[in-house]
């Protein structure tokens, strides 16, 4: 009847893959934010910490490019 | 109709094709919400832009797959040999049903699915086609495949949307910190682009199923093949052209009406529409878009604190999710009765429906809702339980002076 296994699936993989998204890019902006404030005092760990953060706005861009590769049939069924 | 002449069934065919095209249009611009409320009411974008965005992805997106498409009928209705012999006119007594339900929802800003609309408005009209009753409709698939999916897609985006709320908060909390959450705003671009894209290619192809099983129905195409280009050419540019209309009623209801949404919120609402859809798709249990959609902002709604939920509004949406396929069932099958009386009650069908498409957008011009107020005042708020100052957010947010934590720091 109602395949109780896939929905399962899916709700894990959305939360899996949202709270992902969401820890990465808040992780990002903190680091980010608190290494602009840090640098104004011309701290090597400002410097340290924007660019951690940068890295991670990186992994968030391909986390969208993966999106985008999912909702484009033409990338993987073809 | 198997009596009337082959014009006649040409005749009928154009006329589902137009009001196909028109079902089109309307799904357009209701769903804009599902992906661009958050944004529009957070400031990340201006409302035209993101309609644009929206329109653009949405053209796009119609192109990109016909797999929705071919499956459209889905065995709900027994259809072919045994089953029901579905017609051109049950399907344009269903897409009236369908489209007079979109429209009535719309007019009271309501976010309403517009598959279920188009299944209820099918359904109504072949049970009452084919004088089999609801006979006519497998109850297991139906309880599969529209009852319990409505009833775990908004639960399933509510604790996801909470979950990544709580942990966007957790993570940038501090004094530091309430300022820095507006760069969150740059993220809804991307997540909110990513839902417009799932939709055109899942929402069109509705549209292009249904115009195809009429010419099939028809016999103008041979059963079992896809639809043709033209057929996605214009779903494509209906459904986009809707989506840039706007549904602005919608858009405020989702946007603000819910709950006032901060960049944090509407990243993390995105973000949790964008997975459960991108996981319903592709693990093979599909979830309807605007429950989705609605049930995230809940759920980011929830993230912060259980009194900043304006549940009279998530009430008002509940209800029209159990009611929109009973209703577009019984509009359409009043139309197919009508219908019935032969092409004086086809002429009759159109003119009705014309004449209540006019009446409903000379009513909306009463209390009109553009991109200039869509993130003003909820007029149907009446208990305001969430006690703050009502800045217009999209005023207070898109100068980077004035930041958009007015509703953070009195938190």
């Amino acid at each position: 009847m109602i395949d109780w296994g896939a929905f399962v699936v899916v709700a894990v993989a959305a939360l899996v893959g949202a709270s992902a998204v969401v820890a990465i890019a808040s992780l990002g902006i903190r680091l980010f934010e608190s290494g602009s404030i840090a640098e104004r005092r011309d701290s090597a760990t400002g410097k340290l910490q924007r660019l951690v953060a940068r890295a991670l706005f990186v992994v968030c861009a391909a986390l969208v490019l993966f999106g985008v590769y999912l909702i484009v049939p033409f990338f993987h069924s073809g | 109709m198997k009596d009337s002449s082959a014009v006649d069934i040409s005749l009928l065919v154009v006329l589902v094709i137009c009001l196909a095209l028109f079902f089109d249009f309307t799904n357009g611009f209701h769903d804009t919400a599902n992906a661009m409320a958050t944004p529009i009411a957070t400031g990340a974008m201006k409302p035209k832009v993101a309609v644009a965005i929206a329109a653009v992805l949405n053209l796009v997106g119609a192109f990109l797959s016909t797999e929705v498409a071919k499956t459209i009928s889905g065995g709900l209705i027994r259809e072919g040999n045994g089953g029901i012999q579905i017609t051109p006119m049950m399907i344009f007594a269903g897409l009236i049903g369908a489209i007079m339900w979109n429209l009535t929802t719309w007019l009271l800003g309501l976010p309403s699915s517009s598959s279920h609309a188009l299944f209820g408005g099918l359904i109504g009209a072949v049970s009452v086609g084919a004088g089999a009753g609801f006979g006519a409709i497998d109850p297991g698939v139906f309880l599969s495949k529209i009852v319990l999916p409505a009833v775990l897609a908004p639960l399933t985006a509510v604790v996801v949307a909470f979950t990544a709320t709580k942990l966007a908060y957790w993570l940038t909390s501090g004094r530091k910190m309430i300022n820095a959450r507006r760069r969150f705003r740059v993220g809804q671009i991307f997540t909110s682009s990513l839902v417009s894209l799932a939709h055109g290619t899942n929402d069109a192809q509705k549209t292009m199923g249904v115009i195809t099983l009429t010419l099939i129905a028809a016999g103008f195409q041979s059963p079992g093949s896809g639809p043709e280009f033209w057929v996605i050419a214009v779903c494509a540019l209906a459904i986009a052209a809707g989506t840039y209309v706007g549904g602005w009623r919608i858009i405020r209801t989702v946007g603000t009406g819910i709950t006032d949404v901060s960049p944090a919120q509407g990243f993390s609402a995105e973000a949790a529409t964008t997975a459960t859809i991108l996981a319903s798709s592709h693990l093979g249990f599909a979830l309807s878009t605007t429950q989705v959609a609605s049930g995230s902002v809940i759920g980011a709604g929830l993230g912060r604190s259980l009194n900043r939920v304006r549940w009279r509004v998530a009430g008002r949406i509940g209800i029209a999710w159990l009611v929109t396929l009973p209703c577009a069932a019984a509009m359409a099958a009043i139309a197919e009765l009508i219908a019935r009386l032969g092409p004086i009650g086809i002429a009759a069908d159109a003119l009705v429906g014309a004449v209540v498409i006019i009446l409903m957008f000379r009513r909306s011009r009463r209390n009109p809702v553009t991109s200039k107020n869509v993130t003003g005042e909820i007029p149907i708020q009446h208990t305001p339980s969430v006690v703050m100052p009502k800045v217009p957010p999209i005023i207070a947010s898109a100068k980077p002076g004035k930041p958009s934590s007015d509703s953070e720091s009195n938190k």
